[in-house]
């Protein structure tokens, strides 16, 4: 079986992309991630993170209406495939079970 | 909204993957809008940082499919529809081929021309390195131009001493002889390629010899001969050990040690037989040569420095040597000299420096005049090319209106006009190669030069020629390609043509540039035969017409008087019936003087106040037999000649002599005691000023010697038809001196072989003019015929509504003629110029005429209006149901 990588940026925009669900767009992604990681971020970085995945298969992207702000240009949503939400489910698991080794520490 | 800024936009734009861009692009007009709102400054800057950012392969498009598209087809297309227009529109096609192919055939010819006379002494090995010496004279602080390349005997040997940089030295001194092999003296023949030489001579130039060894050769009592003289003296290829038997300023018999190459058409040293310097120097007058053998300067010297030599070192070193030797002589004469040098790939081109052994005739001047007719005539038939696409612009401008709306870009158009430019241009270089091959030995035999294909086979020659086709490609079609490919689709869709007026006045002003540069070099061509005209015409103050000479015998049988057998040869041609008189000379009016830059000064002169002198040698009858005036005292032929030893030379002088020395009038100087160099004279009468030499030169202070035993013999003949005298002469020759050859020539024809360059020059030239004028008037023929068919419905009309042929002619021919006689009187200051330059080459120089400015603007309108009228008459004569029933 084929390994999935997945570097640590890119599973922040993927967690993102799920959370956002039917709204994740660029700005959007930049956005919340801004937010949340309360630090600034550039879009070209999203978008690399956003096309790298969409070429492992992690995520799919359909155009969506055009609204004035973007001076006329589409929209580019994103949605997670169900490799993506694997990818998350494997990487949260793993986190956790190791998480759960940690003994209990004292520092005190 | 605010737009985000330009400039990286359109980058972006321009690098970003396509299918990517619309997403980008919305995204970071996004980001910016909201951080336009915060900080206007940092959202520019942050966009321009953002757009960088994406600058990286993932999001670059892939370029070399986009360049890719298609392309060969579309130049395919290109090809396409040039050839199409040419064959379409045959007629200017044609003009357009014919005129380049000319053009470009006159570049081709004179380009050979100019390589050839480039290539002259570039085949020698140590060409960078061989020298020629020049002897500098300079009197009170001003140097003078001697005009030869003559040096002493002892020069030679004196430089090898002093100069270590001096790795080979020799001199070279020239003869004419009569020879035959040894084995068969009845064979008897003339040869007047003769040189003398050092030894070095065969290490410094490059000669090779095809039998003989070089270690060996040039040993006293030894001959080296060319391939074609071991041919025509022995019949034979390898003639070595063969004995030849040479009576030029030797007389003796020398053996073939070896021979040479043919020496190559462009040697500045022409030779046929190479003999050593040894022999001359020991067995002729040279052996008791006054001085330490300082005095004669009559051999060229040549010398090749060690490479890397700094020649201003080496020079400064001889001109010490010279002085050193020379420096109280010429002090004594109020002069100072040196030494100079003169590097052996100049020496053709600067050929008014005479000197042993070299009769070419090159001249920078001559080869830049003939680069720029070459380059005006190519030039001219460009502007055909341009006038003529230009004006057609308007039948392709729904062309390029559909191509432009179908998505052409504009360069896209400019290389379509450029590949018809191209293919034309290509076309016409064919021609001209074929032209040129074909046409090379007509030039050859027309200016007398041996050019050959040889050029073609270097790759230097290609790559030119590729060269000029690309450059009058661009140059042809550069602008008409701007012009064509600037059209407005819309405008020309519409059918709206007004604005291609806008072009008039450059074709204008390019057709008044053609006439002006055809009716300058037409009068160009019409001043210089004019002038030649006019030299030959000149009042020479010597009768040349029905003048025989006769070359004296060179071999004679020992103990004879040479005097003797020369006069009693003479008597007995004067007893020929047809013949007035015979004389003798030592040299012959157009051939030179004995004795050039004779110091010439009143015995009571100091020596620095001499004047420069040539001088030469007549007999008694001379005088009378070329018609020279005595103004005062006596001639040769009403004194009595001393035997006193110590008695003055008895000399005649010319008018201008008198002049120069300082007498009030020739009666004055009747019987004045002179120096002339070193020796006491005494002029014993005067001759009315006379031209001896060609009208470029002024006039000389001329002294005559007397001989009794001159080299030629004049005779003036009574009738024009001289065959018969000639057969008596020649029977006369042959009885008294066997084993000579009879060779005879009439004064007036050899004294014109003197204007062999001038007549090369004035027939290149009016070729050059002729084609120019040629592909002028072919291009005017184009814009005619073009204007008429724009114009066919106007003169049907015109026709209908009662104009006669002759209106309509008018109406067609007015304009163009106007720009003929514009060119003329631009023509006039320029070729009055540029021609009064080249006359002030004469000594003897007819005015540029206005006669002649107007004979050749004349002869340019004349030739318009045939060309003209011939197309309008034709647009004249056609019936006007045929122009305007269409419509």
């Amino acid at each position: 079986m084929k390994q999935h990588s997945i570097g640590e940026f890119e599973e922040l925009v993927l967690l993102m992309v799920a959370a956002l669900h039917d709204e994740a767009y660029g700005v959007a992604i930049l956005e919340g991630l801004e937010s949340n990681l309360d630090k600034s971020l550039n879009i070209s970085a999203v978008h690399v993170a956003l096309k790298r995945m969409e070429d492992k298969g992690f995520v799919k992207s359909r155009f969506g209406g055009i609204t004035e702000e973007r001076g006329g240009r589409r929209k580019r949503y994103y949605v997670i495939t169900a490799l993506g939400k694997r990818i998350l489910d494997e990487q949260y698991e793993l986190r956790n079970s190791l998480y759960k080794r940690i003994p209990k520490i004292s520092f005190g | 909204m605010i737009s985000p800024p330009r400039h990286p936009l359109a980058f972006l734009r321009w690098f970003c993957r396509e299918d990517y861009l619309e997403e980008i692009e919305g995204d970071l007009t996004e980001v910016f809008q909201k951080e336009y709102a915060k900080d206007t400054r940092k959202a520019n800057w942050k966009f321009s940082w953002s757009v960088l950012r994406y600058f990286r392969p993932r999001f670059i498009k892939s370029f070399r499919n986009s360049f890719q598209t298609d392309s060969t087809s579309m130049y395919k297309n290109y090809l396409k529809v040039a050839y199409r227009n040419l064959v379409s529109n045959k007629g200017f096609s044609i003009i357009n081929i014919i005129g380049l192919s000319i053009g470009m055939t006159c570049c081709l010819l004179i380009f050979q021309f100019v390589a050839f006379e480039y290539s002259f002494d570039r085949f020698h090995e140590n060409k960078e390195n061989v020298y020629r010496l020049l002897q500098t004279y300079g009197q009170k602080g001003q140097p003078m131009e001697l005009g030869h390349a003559y040096t002493a005997q002892a020069l030679a040997p004196a430089m090898e001493e002093g100069v270590p940089e001096i790795v080979g030295i020799t001199r070279v001194s020239s003869d004419d002889a009569v020879l035959f092999d040894a084995k068969h003296p009845e064979n008897v023949f003339e040869d007047d390629a003769l040189l003398y030489v050092d030894k070095d001579f065969l290490k410094m130039f490059t000669f090779p010899l095809t039998a003989g060894d070089v270690n060996k050769a040039l040993e006293p009592g030894t001959i080296l001969i060319s391939a074609s003289a071991a041919r025509k003296y022995f019949n034979n290829d390898n003639p070595v050990g063969e004995v030849l038997d040479v009576t030029g300023n030797l007389e003796k018999a020398f053996t073939v040690t070896g021979v040479f190459k043919d020496v190559p058409a462009n040697s500045h040293l022409k030779f046929d037989i190479l003999l050593p310097i040894e022999d001359l120097l020991r067995e002729s007058d040279y052996a008791e040569e006054p001085e330490g053998g300082w005095s004669w300067n009559n051999f060229t010297t040549f010398i090749q420095l060690q490479p890397g030599a700094d020649l201003h070192a080496v020079e400064k070193k001889m001109t010490a040597i010279y002085l050193r030797h020379r420096g109280a002589f010429l002090e004594e004469r109020g002069g100072t000299g040196g030494i100079n040098t003169q590097p052996l790939t100049d020496i053709h081109l600067n050929s008014e420096v005479s000197a042993a052994g070299n009769i070419a005739t090159g001249s920078y001047r001559t080869v830049y005049f003939f680069l720029v007719v070459g380059f005006i005539t190519l030039i001219i038939a460009l502007v055909n090319y341009i006038n003529l696409a230009t004006s057609r612009a308007v039948n392709r401008s729904r062309e390029v209106g559909v191509r432009k709306a179908v998505g052409a870009k504009r360069n896209q158009l400019i290389a379509q006009f450029l590949s018809e430019s191209a293919l034309t241009n290509i076309a016409a270089a064919t021609i001209a190669l074929v032209l040129a091959a074909v046409l090379m030995p007509v030039v050859n035999e027309m200016i007398e030069t041996q050019l050959s294909l040889d050029l073609w086979m270097n790759p230097k020659f290609w790559l030119a020629f590729v060269l000029t086709i690309l450059i009058s490609t661009l140059l042809a079609g550069l602008y008409p390609a701007f012009v064509l490919s600037s059209f407005k689709p819309a405008t020309v869709l519409k059918g709206r043509t007004s604005y291609f007026g806008g072009h008039l006045w450059l074709r204008r002003s390019l057709v008044v540039v053609q006439f002006v540069a055809s009716i300058v070099l037409v009068a160009g061509t019409a001043t210089v035969f004019n002038q030649l005209n006019f030299m030959r015409g000149m009042d020479l103050g010597l009768n040349l017409e029905k003048v025989l000479t006769v070359n004296s015998p060179r071999v004679l049988p020992e103990n004879t008087n040479r005097a003797q057998v020369t006069q009693t040869f003479i008597q007995q041609v004067n007893a020929i019936p047809g013949v007035i008189q015979a004389a003798g000379s030592s040299t012959l009016p157009g051939k030179g003087f004995n004795w050039n830059g004779a110091a010439v000064r009143k015995s009571t002169d100091e020596p620095a106040a001499a004047i420069r002198g040539v001088a030469t040698y007549i007999d008694s009858t001379f005088a009378s037999v070329y018609g020279l005036t005595p103004v005062a005292g006596k001639e040769f032929k009403d004194i009595t000649w001393s035997d006193d030893p110590e008695a003055p030379w008895m000399v005649m002088v010319n008018e201008s002599t008198v002049k120069s020395l300082g007498y009030t009038s020739s009666a004055d100087a009747v019987d004045q005691p002179v120096f002339i160099g070193d020796y006491r004279a005494q002029i014993i009468g005067v001759y009315k000023d006379f031209n001896w030499s060609s009208a470029h030169e002024a006039r000389q202070n001329i002294v005559f010697g007397h001989t009794s035993n001159g080299r030629y013999v004049s005779v003036k003949l009574s009738v024009a038809e001289a065959s018969e005298i000639i057969s008596k002469i020649r029977t006369l020759y042959e009885a008294q001196f066997p084993g000579n050859i009879f060779q005879y020539a009439f004064a007036d024809e050899s004294f014109d072989q003197q204007y062999k360059n001038d007549q090369r020059f004035a027939k290149l030239f009016s070729v050059a003019s002729g084609m120019a004028t040629f592909i002028a008037c072919l291009g005017l023929l184009g814009l005619v015929a073009f204007t008429a068919q724009q114009r066919t419905k106007e003169i049907g009309m015109r026709k209908v509504l009662g104009a006669s042929a002759v209106d309509i002619v008018a109406l067609l021919s007015k304009d163009f003629l106007k720009l003929v006689v514009v060119g003329f009187i631009l023509a006039v200051p320029i070729t009055w110029y540029t021609m009064d330059q080249w006359l002030n080459n004469f000594a003897y120089r007819e005015e540029v005429s206005f006669g002649v400015l107007a004979l050749a603007g004349g002869l340019a309108l004349l030739i318009a209006l045939i060309t003209v009228s011939w197309q309008s008459l034709k647009a004249a004569l056609a019936n006007p149901v045929n122009s305007l029933r269409s419509e």
